[in-house]
């Protein structure tokens, strides 16, 4: 008995042993036999494999999720207007916008526009399109920014007019969204898959947590002036494996190259196009405690080391940011406005003093494990607390849980990361309307700065635009809605072989997908 | 014999049911609502309180918890275990595609690990001196090496140096197996290396203890080659204690896959898992859960059932 076990052990031992052999030198074989891919029939069909930095969710029409989505998006859609290389919105599908006074526009449609499915695209899927993207009902996104909407009329053909209830000069840039895309009446529910659209490619072959083929859209109505046949998409959560593709060869071109990782892709040759985009910030609970009282928000605000989170979050890929962050192609740009306070822990301590806390008070501070950046810019903000006297102790959840105590305001303060849907700085609408969310402070709402935002969003006069954004800057710098941290550079990472490839500044960086329409390979 | 087998049966319903109860509170506790991470990942500005409950409404989240609970419990038992949050993708589904992925990789690395694992030990514990010294400190390396540390160490070499093999990624085996094999030759490496360290370690004292035994001694005394002594007679049954690390092992690796799915992008049933519990993604956590637990219930009552009919004793009891 004791023999014939161990015989039999023996001889499977002997069989995997094979196995392995065997295995091995098929692997063997495999490797020297499998082709070059960097070589071959590039002349004939154009191929960009690109390493996407998540497993994006199903698309739900009118939905904002994230970035992943956005970029694919970006491929399957277009919307009236688009985003050029400078981050400007420009007519996509329609030919011509006219805008006969400030609150009329007139969209007049390409020709023979169609969307991947062949089905035509008229007037009237545009109309029902916006529809129902205004409406609150449906839960889009959109709802708010296209509240000003007060008729859109179709002629059934060409042209569709949107009258709005008062100018709006963010208007053209929402409709510039990846989400805000003309998509078919069969589209236009939560429950159907927001894939079939009138871009440049057509989603053709879905793996899920492995990748998904587009293929080139011959209705698209610029398809003359698309180089990609394909793009090959690769889905790359984790950050290192998806710089490892990269660098390995595996894939053309990544997005969101991590910050620790940009001299890396520089180094070994590679393109790494980056802009500064995002901005992180310290948000309060206003609701009750020392923080509802103004002086100690500017206390924290006079008391953040910037210079040191750019540091210690990004390496240097960034910049402090002493105010709030405004394009500077807008008109309300002024450089005082990304300068309402500066690091000075004095002064911080004397606020704090003012403020009846002369000895400081222990605090909450909520930041995420999840997103290290975050994580790494939360210990920026306790050691910088600490040296006022605020005794923070640091809750870093996984993000699930961060925004579940965010949207509940179970947080003294928290720091966060966030960017305007658009470059209009109307953007900034979301911080003050007490809408308790969870990159919002929790509880603070100031009536006088929305009204403000409405009036800048309202005027077309650029002179009185900056003069809005001049009052905003003051109150703001006294009631400290937030206090910023520092903006942050978002970056692609490219091989040689792209080109024509570019990353849109600033927060538009999100919407960079439009770019691969002038992409590439050689 | 029935009775006994009938009991164990009983047994494992029982806990199944405990194992879907337990899951399902665990995961409705956990702060973090589906909805609303659905629509806001990472940046961007917060979703409308209409959008969540659109969401909500459209995921059956609105429903009572205990109205959730028995619809969950009525899916598993008609064999419907929902679709994922996320992807909308049917979890059996998911979980059809992923699982074979990650038995493949588990098992290409504990195929590796008991080539190296036993022939390393074997060596050690044959020629002893610098041989044995040399393997018992790879194998302690081996052993305390971090799965990732040497899996990134593998990717920085052979694949973004040498450019010999791809940095993750993943290939079907039924359309490719060479490909699929040479992609997964790193991810199982990686795997495989604190496992053989164990089967190799383990294999050196079994052959060293063997080979103090009378029948090896008398063995040698009769004349017959050093070599086949050592193959007929002290390897083999060396192999005994071997066999049941690999087994225990096996358990491990199956764990081990988490980090290696993650590093090596690889599209496993660990890494579904991961980014199920990240996103709440209730259906695809509860089925993965479930399939594992049935997969250890039903090993145990076979083994049970087994020593049953091989051992009366234990049948009695």
């Amino acid at each position: 008995m004791s023999f014939t076990r161990p015989n039999r052990r023996n001889t499977w031992l002997a069989a995997l042993s094979l196995g392995a052999v065997a295995a091995l030198a098929l692997t063997g074989c495999g490797g020297t036999a499998a082709p070059d891919s960097s070589g071959g029939d590039s002349s004939a069909t154009q191929v960009l494999t690109f390493g996407l930095s998540a497993d994006p969710a199903q698309p739900i029409t009118g939905a904002s999720q994230g970035t992943a989505v956005n970029q694919l998006l970006t491929m399957v859609h277009r919307g009236l207007m688009s985003f050029d290389a400078d981050g400007a919105a420009v007519p996509a599908l329609a030919q011509s916008v006219d805008t006969p006074d400030d609150t009329t526009f007139v969209f007049t449609l390409h020709d023979g526009l169609t969307f991947s499915d062949d089905s035509e695209l008229t007037a009237d899927n545009v109309k029902n399109s916006l529809d129902y993207y205004r409406d609150v009902a449906n839960g889009s996104q959109l709802a708010a920014p296209f509240a000003d909407i007060e008729s859109i009329e179709s002629d059934g053909g060409s042209t569709v007019t949107v009258k709005l209830s008062q100018p709006n000069t963010a208007f053209l840039q929402y409709l510039a969204l990846p989400f805000a895309a003309i998509v078919p009446d069969a589209s236009l529910n939560p429950d159907t898959a927001n894939w079939v659209g009138a871009g440049p490619w057509e989603m053709t072959n879905l793996d899920q947590g492995i990748g998904l083929t587009m293929e080139k859209n011959d209705g698209y109505y610029d398809a003359e002036n698309i180089a990609l046949d394909e793009i090959d998409v690769k889905f790359y959560a984790d950050g290192e494996a998806r710089t490892n593709a990269l660098l390995s060869g595996d894939v053309d071109l990544i997005d969101y190259v991590t910050w620790e990782n940009f001299d890396r892709v520089a180094d070994a040759g590679f393109t790494v196009d980056q802009v500064n985009g995002p901005f992180q910030y310290v948000q309060f609970n206003v609701e009750e405690g020392p923080f509802a009282d103004p002086k100690v928000r500017q206390a924290v605000a006079y008391a953040l080391n910037r210079d040191n989170s750019v540091l210690a979050a990004f390496q240097s890929n960034g910049e402090p940011l002493y105010g709030v962050s405004i394009s500077e192609k807008d008109p309300a740009y002024e450089k005082n406005l990304a300068n309402l306070w500066e690091y000075d822990p004095e002064k911080a301590k004397s606020l704090l003093a003012e403020a009846g806390y002369p000895d400081g008070f222990p605090a909450t501070l909520l930041a995420t494990s999840q997103y290290t950046f975050l994580q790494d810019n939360a210990l920026s903000v306790q050691e910088d607390l600490k040296a006022i006297g605020i005794d923070v102790t640091l809750d870093a959840p996984d993000w699930s849980t961060r925004v579940s105590k965010g949207n509940e305001g179970d947080y003294d303060i928290a720091v966060s990361g966030d960017s305007g849907m658009v470059t209009d700085p109307s953007y900034l609408i979301n911080w003050v309307t007490g809408d308790n969310t969870y990159n919002v402070s929790w509880g603070y709402s100031n009536d006088e700065i929305a009204g403000l935002i409405g009036d800048g969003l309202r005027t077309t006069d650029d002179a009185e635009k900056h003069e809005i954004y001049q009052n905003i800057g003051k109150i703001w710098a006294e009631d400290v809605p937030f206090a910023s941290l520092n903006t942050r550079a978002q970056a692609y990472g490219f091989s040689e072989d792209v080109t024509g490839f570019t990353n849109i500044p600033g927060t538009a960086t999100f919407y960079s997908g439009y770019m691969l329409a002038n992409t590439s390979m050689q | 014999m029935l009775a006994f087998i009938a009991k164990r049966l009983a047994m494992g319903v029982g806990l199944v049911l405990l194992v879907l109860t337990l899951i399902f509170s665990a995961l409705h506790f956990v702060p973090g609502d589906p909805a609303v991470l659905l629509l806001s990942v990472g940046d961007g500005g917060a979703p409308t309180p209409e959008a969540i409950e659109k969401v909500r409404e459209q995921l059956g989240l609105n429903q009572p918890l205990f109205a959730q609970y028995l619809h969950f419990l009525g899916g598993v038992f008609t064999g419907d275990l929902g679709d994922s949050f996320k992807t909308s993708q049917p979890v059996l589904e998911a979980i059809g595609a992923r699982l074979p992925r990650t038995l493949l990789l588990v098992g290409f690395a504990t195929l590796l690990s008991v080539v190296f694992g036993v022939a390393l030990g074997a060596l050690a514990g044959r020629k002893g001196g610098w041989v044995d010294t040399c393997v018992t400190a790879l194998s302690s390396i081996g052993v305390a090496l971090p799965v990732f540390v040497f899996g990134a160490v593998l990717i920085l070499v052979f694949s973004i140096s040498l450019k010999w093999f791809p940095a993750g990624g993943y290939v079907d085996f039924a359309e490719d197996p060479g490909g699929a094999l040479w992609s997964l030759t790193l991810p199982a490496i990686s795997l495989a290396v604190g496992f053989s360290a164990q089967i190799a370690r383990m294999t050196r004292s079994a052959v060293l203890e063997v080979q103090g035994q009378d029948w090896v001694r008398t063995a040698k005394s009769i004349g017959l080659a050093p070599l086949t002594v050592f193959r007929k007679h002290v390897l083999r049954n060396s192999l005994t204690p071997v066999v049941t690390v690999i087994g225990i092992g096996f358990g491990t690796l199956l764990g081990s896959t988490v980090l290696v799915e993650r590093v090596f992008n690889y599209p496993g049933m660990s890494s579904l898992l991961v980014d199920g519990v990240t996103n709440r993604d209730y259906p695809v956590v509860q089925g993965i859960v479930i399939v594992i637990a049935l997969m250890f219930i039903l090993i145990n009552i076979v083994v049970d059932i087994i020593y049953g009919i091989l051992d009366p004793r234990v049948r009695r009891s």
